[in-house]
């Protein structure tokens, strides 16, 4: 069995036995079958970048396992804007609270989190890095609509080179034996080298949709990442090219699925949210149970 | 013959060997050997050498170098040996070793980097290569080779 020693800082130190314990862990968290944690136990949430679904989702299954919890979402909002460095606000926070949930602009941040906090850490997406608890997500989603997570043939379509939740997708696919994995994005968008040369298994890549098998299970597709650009003039040279529309959709399989780590901008088709392939809400409401599951793991070795 | 043309033998400091041909005006910049307090210095560029045809050797006058010198040395000819000389003899030759992980030597070049946002967190890289020298960044996963390792030296001791 897998054990969380540091917390989750990469979908790397993620083993199948730990994935699958805390997958089964969210199914009870699922049913309703699992008590809460003692009271007195707490977690900072420490989101020095802006976050809708990661934020409220880690905030609502602290709440649903009973913590007390402290947030900051902006280091504009807590005394970084002072000019207190990084190091001594988790210090801080880490003195506050049992758990410490971080987000931040920059790479790296949660494994020096993990260095120097004393506590627990969990990254809920550090720069360009990682996304770990969204990969728990993805395949959360995917083992529940088709019953198995292995074997199965993805697409993702998506701009590889700045997305944290790809990165930790691929990562995490590593644990899964997948029978095929497409990757469809713009030349200058594929997974950078240190990503593919950690995959235990081959990528094909293509710059068109046409590279979208007929035989795909998951479409897993993500949003330009305009924020992590170097200038307006690379992003403007990318943009708008890759679009999945209806009729991408209606060519897939009948029983295979869309997901999205959202937000949505201009890669989806809203046309398709009606589909029965659409599982990006399904995909976003499976971070309370997961979050749930990686935080009482966590806090639960701690007792 | 010429090598005896070239350089006298030192009395006393450091001799390194076995530098790769072409590097070691690299070496001499990165150790800042021009501030070595007057020692007397000599570089011999494409000596003649029997394991690898040629190399380049260094040997500098009352100056040692410190455990993190013999980092950068390793990380730039990983081959090099480092001789200290007393009395004109050597009396301890090592082989420079690059360690698994090196720390606080080389600058991650990423600017989105932890380890160039936050004044504590140094900089922490792991060899996942050693010929061809290859860092990968223990923070944000960034790879260095061997052609970048220069300059990410470089601004560490800038």
């Amino acid at each position: 069995m897998g054990v969380i020693v540091a917390g989750v800082i990469s979908a790397l130190e993620l083993d199948r036995a730990m994935v699958d314990k805390l997958f089964s862990l969210s199914d009870k968290f699922k049913r309703g079958a699992v008590k809460p944690l003692d009271r007195s136990l707490s977690v900072a949430l420490a989101f020095f970048e802006p976050s809708t679904r990661t934020f409220s989702s880690f905030e609502m299954a602290a709440m649903k396992l009973g913590l007390s919890v402290t947030s900051m979402r902006s280091d504009k909002d807590s005394s970084m804007a002072k000019g207190e460095t990084f190091a001594d606000t988790v210090r801080m926070l880490s003195g506050y609270a049992d758990l410490v949930v971080i987000r931040s602009r920059f790479d790296g941040s949660a494994r020096f989190a993990s260095e120097i906090s004393g506590k627990a850490i969990i990254n809920a997406g550090d720069g360009q890095n990682e996304h770990p608890t969204q990969s728990l997500i993805d395949m959360y989603t995917i083992r529940e609509h088709f019953g198995k997570a292995d074997n199965l043939t993805y697409a993702i379509v998506a701009d590889l080179r700045h997305s944290r939740a790809t990165n930790s997708l691929l990562y995490m696919l590593n644990n899964f034996r997948p029978k095929a994995v497409h990757i469809i994005s713009p030349r200058q968008l594929k997974p950078l080298e240190q990503v593919t040369s950690r995959l235990k298994y081959e990528c094909e890549w293509s710059e068109s949709l046409a590279g979208v098998p007929g035989d795909v299970d998951v479409l897993y597709v993500n949003r330009l990442q305009k924020e992590r650009f170097q200038d307006e003039m690379e992003y403007n040279s990318v943009k708008g090219s890759y679009h999945i529309d209806i009729g991408v959709a209606e060519r897939m399989p009948d029983d295979s699925i869309i997901l999205d780590p959202l937000p949505r901008v201009d890669e989806l088709d809203r046309a398709i949210d009606g589909t029965d392939k659409a599982k990006y809400f399904v995909q976003a409401a499976n971070g309370v149970p997961i979050r749930q599951a990686i935080m009482y793991d966590l806090l639960s070795k701690r007792r | 013959m010429e090598k005896d043309l070239l350089i006298n033998r030192i009395k006393s400091g450091t001799v390194i060997d076995h530098i790769a041909a072409g590097k070691a005006t690299l070496i001499y910049s990165l150790l800042s050997l021009e501030k070595s307090g007057g020692s007397k210095l000599a570089i011999l560029i494409n000596t003649d050498s029997n394991r690898t045809g040629s190399k380049d050797i260094i040997k500098i006058d009352n100056r040692w170098l410190t455990p993190e010198e013999l980092y950068y040395v390793a990380l730039i000819s990983p081959d090099a040996t480092v001789n200290i000389i007393k009395s004109y003899k050597v009396t301890e030759k090592k082989k420079v070793v690059l360690p698994e992980v090196i720390e606080k030597v080389v600058r991650c070049q990423n600017g989105r980097c932890i380890t160039n946002n936050d004044p504590e967190a140094h900089t922490k890289f792991r060899v996942i290569s050693k010929d061809p020298i290859k860092l990968v960044c223990a923070y944000c996963n960034i790879t260095i080779d061997a052609n970048q390792i220069p300059s990410s030296i470089a601004a560490t001791r800038s």
